[in-house]
């Protein structure tokens, strides 16, 4: 009997895990010490690319990873993350992930920079959808161009929040002596989301010539 | 799953094992809560997978073939309804409750009753036009059965030619839905689709996404719009007292939905 209402326990837990979130507070960048003045100053880096078995990259602190930019590259400071698009087979496809999370989600934008880091293109945070756990944006590569994708906060959205509503559901066994039985329960759960200047993203090279198979257009 | 199974009359398998008649009616309605909050949890898996739109990479699509969508009910679903815990009668009872409350919001709607398809329909047409896109929708034929997979959406599609794409366009639930008993989990107007773009000749996939409007199913994936917060009903009765302004924030459900859709085409 005992044994069974562990199992009864442990099987709750698991089912109420998907619907918990983990505390999670976003780190901000800082922007005090030297900045770089040029973008090829900055370190590059290599976007995931999605495999059959992990189709998406893990999420990562944009502040662990970004770097500070100042002028002339900018016309004030920001910390820039930028990837390298030069060695990916095009066309591709890409996706930037902007998890949510009540401990602050990264309002971010996107540019897409030349060979020489001239801006392309350049999509805003309201171009990103909002999605149940992340902002995401798809980015489509064709013809060489761009470059490089740089990513950075968006200041036209850091400091506003935005409602994420939900349902938390619960099964708790009610044990009488003789029979044991799970009741459900819930509610509704409303946060209010900070859009900051920090937070976690994931980058994920989708679809590129290189590996074609893995989310590329297909039959239904 | 279960609820685009039921929704497409596919719950007539089932007969071998329960009555026909209220019995039938109540079961069904409840299983149909059950299986759309499984479904969109994201706990399971059964969607297709989802795929942006390359506009740029499809610039030659400027006509859209909008297939027929299938009836949509306005219903009211409470997630987590206790009852539900008490085996097959109280699963009976909560899905009687969610039938009390569907007939008394019908009737409460009966002097300017909603047509959600036709709504969803008329504002899709006019937020895709504001895109770009000519749209064709075809008379539907009530009578032809379609096939659908688990998500609502058809399992294959025959070539046209008055346009460059096809979209097929599912709404899944549409009405109001609560997190769970009690005033701090109100009734909010709820809608959510599963949408498909193909190409004209149906054999290439342009784009699925899947869409909520209160996303109280907790979806990690669906394109999420959060609730307008003029339309908070703490209780039923709370909802029947608003009355037909009640009746808008389902309309505006609708139109939200459409709009979003049309945003990501």
């Amino acid at each position: 009997m005992r044994f069974a209402k562990l199992i009864v326990g442990a099987a709750c837990a698991v089912l109420c895990g998907c619907a918990t979130m983990r505390p999670y507070h976003a780190k901000l960048p800082d922007l005090s010490g030297t900045c770089a003045s040029g973008w090829a100053q900055l370190r590059l880096i290599t976007p995931f690319m999605a495999t059959a078995r992990q189709p998406e990259a893990l999420p990562q602190e944009f502040a662990e990873h970004a770097q500070c930019l100042g002028a002339p590259a900018l016309p004030t400071r920001s910390t820039v993350e930028l990837y390298d698009l030069r060695t990916l087979g095009q066309p591709a496809q890409l996706e930037v992930s902007l998890p949510i999370a009540a401990g602050g989600t990264l309002a971010g934008a996107v540019e897409l920079l030349g060979s020489d880091f001239h801006v392309l293109q350049r999509r805003g945070f309201d171009a990103f959808t909002r999605r149940g756990d992340a902002y995401t944006l798809a980015v489509f590569l064709r013809d060489g161009d761009p470059h490089y994708l740089a990513l950075m906060p968006d200041q036209a959205f850091v400091g506003k929040q935005v409602a994420s509503i939900g349902s938390q559901g619960s099964v708790v066994p009610i044990s009488t002596g003789y029979v044991t039985f799970m009741l459900a329960a819930g509610h509704e759960t409303k946060a209010s989301i900070p859009l900051m200047a920090g937070g976690q993203v994931a980058v994920t090279v989708v679809v590129s010539s290189h590996n074609v198979g893995t989310a590329a257009a297909s039959a239904p | 799953m279960a609820f685009a199974l039921i929704n497409r009359g596919h719950f007539d398998d089932c007969r071998g094992f329960i009555h026909q008649g209220e019995n039938m009616r109540y079961l069904k309605n409840g299983l149909a809560a059950l299986g759309l909050a499984v479904l969109l949890s994201g706990c399971v898996s059964p969607l297709p997978k989802q795929q942006a739109f390359d506009r740029d990479g499809h610039a030659r699509v400027k006509t859209i073939h909008v297939m027929p969508m299938p009836k949509v009910e306005t219903q009211v679903l409470m997630m987590n309804n206790p009852a539900g815990s008490f085996g097959l009668i109280g699963g009976l009872i909560a899905a009687g409750q969610a039938e009390s409350k569907q007939q008394r919001l019908l009737a409460l709607y009966a002097k300017e009753p909603i047509h959600p398809r036709e709504y969803f329909q008329t504002e899709l047409t006019k937020d895709l036009v504001a895109r770009g896109y000519a749209v064709v929708w075809p008379t539907l034929n009530e009578s032809v059965a379609v096939e659908h997979d688990r998500s609502g959406l058809r399992d294959k599609y025959a070539p046209v030619s008055d346009a460059d794409a096809i979209l097929d366009v599912d709404l899944n639930f549409f009405g109001f839905a609560s997190g769970g008993a009690g005033h701090d989990s109100p009734y909010r107007p709820t809608a959510t689709a599963v949408a498909r773009l193909m190409s004209s000749d149906g054999t290439q996939t342009y784009f699925t996404d899947y869409f909520a409007y209160n996303n109280i199913f907790n979806s990690k994936t669906a394109v999420t719009v959060e609730p307008d917060p003029g339309y908070v009903y703490p209780g039923f009765g709370d909802l029947e007292h608003a009355g037909m302004k009640s009746e808008a924030g389902l309309k505006l459900a609708l139109s939200e939905l459409a709009k979003k859709l049309a945003s990501e085409l």
